[in-house]
């Protein structure tokens, strides 16, 4: 399918749909006709940016997963399979418990450790005779853990007190939500988006075969570190403000291929406004659901996820 | 296409002296394996070169340096004059359209879209396709009898079809030159003939040229105007099928014993392989 301008619309209007329901619903009910002074700080310091943050992280999860999915030739390619999630928490980790005083150090340390998580990633997954899908999810996993055991390690040995909420956060906690950490996560996305966006008829042929992009004209190795570093910068953005909301970049990509075919000029920017209704709909779900007590998010988007995942990965 | 064929004419008249390829003591290294060893040979426009060989002789490593996918370790490639070496990627596709054994696509897609992939060193950001790139496709998915195949997937085709759309994909480049490995490999007779014949007469109207690997000798002899034998990296032998498909030749490159008759209608060598 073409990417229309019918399309474009319909997705967008379904954005503001649930960007909308995700203002409106919550745990304390506001009566939009007469409206209090705290509802009012309620609706416009908590609920708002929190909802404005789930359609930015969930834009740049799904946007990035459809890039490296692409790249990657592999269907099953996330960056929370893939451990670029992990490497962005501990990054972030690092940064909040040594370098808490430096401005932006979250977010920077946030992309480095996403950076070197894809790096060491795609290095393990590859090899002289290419990169199979058991190979990549393998690596992917070996990661995770690793990162997964470092991240535990480093909380149970530090101040428990002072790490309390990273655990929950660790599984996608929207809840810290600012309106700075929406302005971070919004220019990212824009700058990031625009870059992957632009790669979008270079990894129609990456898709194909690398060799194949050689031969027909696409500088591959420009597009391979394009890719990386606009994921990276993605999802450790969009980690160092809400946590790793995981299954994300595997769910919508796939969905919108399943929709409109796997040309990327119609994958990534469908991925990026759906991935964004996605993730505001799923944390409505987790903050409604209990309430007043919270699902961490990720308990939503797994939930989709996982079967999907298995779907795939016996395809 | 009126330029292309200006060029091809004041080369056969011998006004110009621009070959559509040219190799000057081009060598391949793989470490301390030499693949490729100082080949020197003119391809005019117009012609189809086919290189024979035994399997390792180096024939793809020859055949992927001319788009610079195989790094050369000495000499120079010119194709229209230009060296290679001075050229983009982008302008190395618009130039020279590679046919390679097909891989299995992980993702699906249509013959429509695989074949428009073929366009994208004409393109550029990321919006829609000119009329002009979808005009091309139509046209060398109709030149590769694919007519109807449109909104097929590929990997629910045949070997033949497969290839076929690989063809079509190279000819939607309009690059003069076409490299081929081994395009007719586990194909029938029918469609191996078809791809020689296509491509044979590409080169005849469009100005290009084309480079096809193969082992088989039979459509070596009938289809191509130069033949090129190697042997472990070396040039044993190029030029007319008459010339470079003998028994003695044959013997040499791959150690068999064949008969060569010459075909008295269109005067080409007919290889019988005796067993």
């Amino acid at each position: 399918m073409k990417l229309s301008l019918k399309t474009l619309l319909i997705s967008f209007f379904l954005l503001l749909l649930s960007v909308a329901i995700g203002v409106s619903v919550g745990s304390e009910p506001i009566n939009f006709h007469s409206i209090s002074d705290l509802q009012k700080s309620i609706l416009l310091e908590i609920r708002l940016p929190r909802v404005l943050l789930a359609a930015t992280v969930g834009a740049s999860l799904s946007i990035s997963g459809a890039a490296l999915q692409a790249l990657l030739r592999n269907p099953l390619a996330e960056p929370y399979l893939l451990g670029v999630s992990n490497g962005a928490a501990l990054g972030t980790l690092l940064a909040f418990v040594f370098l808490e005083s430096i401005p932006f150090s979250r977010s920077v340390m946030a992309f480095t450790g996403a950076a070197t998580a894809t790096f060491i990633v795609y290095r393990i997954a590859k090899t002289a005779a290419g990169m199979t899908s058991e190979r990549l999810v393998l690596s992917g996993v070996i990661v995770t853990t690793f990162l997964s055991s470092l991240i535990i390690l480093l909380t149970s040995v530090l101040d428990a007190a002072r790490l309390q909420g990273f655990t929950f956060w660790l599984l996608g906690d929207l809840s810290q939500a600012t309106y700075w950490s929406v302005a971070i996560t919004g220019v990212t996305l824009i700058l990031a988006g625009f870059a992957l966006i632009n790669q979008s008829r270079a990894l129609n042929l990456m898709m194909i075969g690398e060799r194949d992009a050689l031969d027909l004209g696409v500088e591959t190795a420009l597009v391979r570190l394009t890719v990386f570093a606009a994921a990276s910068a993605l999802v450790g953005a969009s980690v160092a403000a809400g946590g790793s909301v995981g299954y994300v970049g595997l769910t919508v990509p796939h969905l919108v291929r399943l929709a409109g075919g796997s040309d990327n000029r119609f994958v990534l920017p469908m991925s990026l406004f759906v991935g964004a209704s996605f993730v505001v709909i799923a944390d409505t779900v987790a903050r409604v659901s209990i309430a007043p007590r919270e699902l961490p998010v990720v308990a939503i988007t797994a939930l989709v996820g996982a079967p999907m995942f298995i779907y795939l990965l016996r395809k | 296409m009126t330029r292309d064929r200006t060029l091809k004419e004041t080369t056969i008249t011998g006004q110009s002296e621009v070959s559509a390829l040219r190799l000057s003591d081009v060598s391949v290294n793989f470490g301390n394996y030499r693949a490729v060893s100082d080949f020197t040979f003119d391809l005019p426009i117009g012609y189809l070169l086919v290189i024979l060989g035994v399997n390792g002789a180096g024939k793809s490593s020859l055949l992927r340096c001319i788009n610079c996918t195989v790094p050369i370790s000495g000499g120079s490639i010119t194709i229209f004059g230009k060296d290679v070496a001075s050229l983009s990627r982008r302008e190395l596709a618009t130039n020279v359209a590679v046919v390679a054994q097909e891989n299995e696509t992980k993702f699906p897609i249509t013959v429509f879209q695989y074949v428009l992939s073929g366009r994208y060193s004409h393109s550029f950001g990321f919006g829609p396709d000119s009329s002009e790139d979808i005009a091309a496709v139509q046209n060398a998915i109709a030149l590769c009898n694919l007519s109807g195949y449109d909104n097929r997937l590929m990997n629910e085709l045949s070997g033949g079809e497969r290839q076929r759309a690989v063809l079509a994909r190279a000819i939607a480049t309009q690059a003069r030159i076409l490299l081929l490995d081994e395009p007719s490999a586990n194909l029938d007779p029918g469609n191996q003939s078809m791809i020689f014949k296509l491509v044979s007469s590409r080169c005849k109207e469009c100005g290009g040229s084309a480079v096809i690997v193969t082992h088989d000798l039979n459509l070596a002899s009938y289809f191509a105007d130069t033949v090129l034998l190697m042997e472990r990296g070396r040039l044993i032998d190029i030029g007319e099928p008459t010339k470079v498909l003998t028994s003695d030749n044959l013997r040499k490159t791959y150690g068999i014993e064949a008969s060569v008759e010459i075909d008295s209608q269109k005067m080409r060598p007919r290889i019988t392989i005796l067993y």
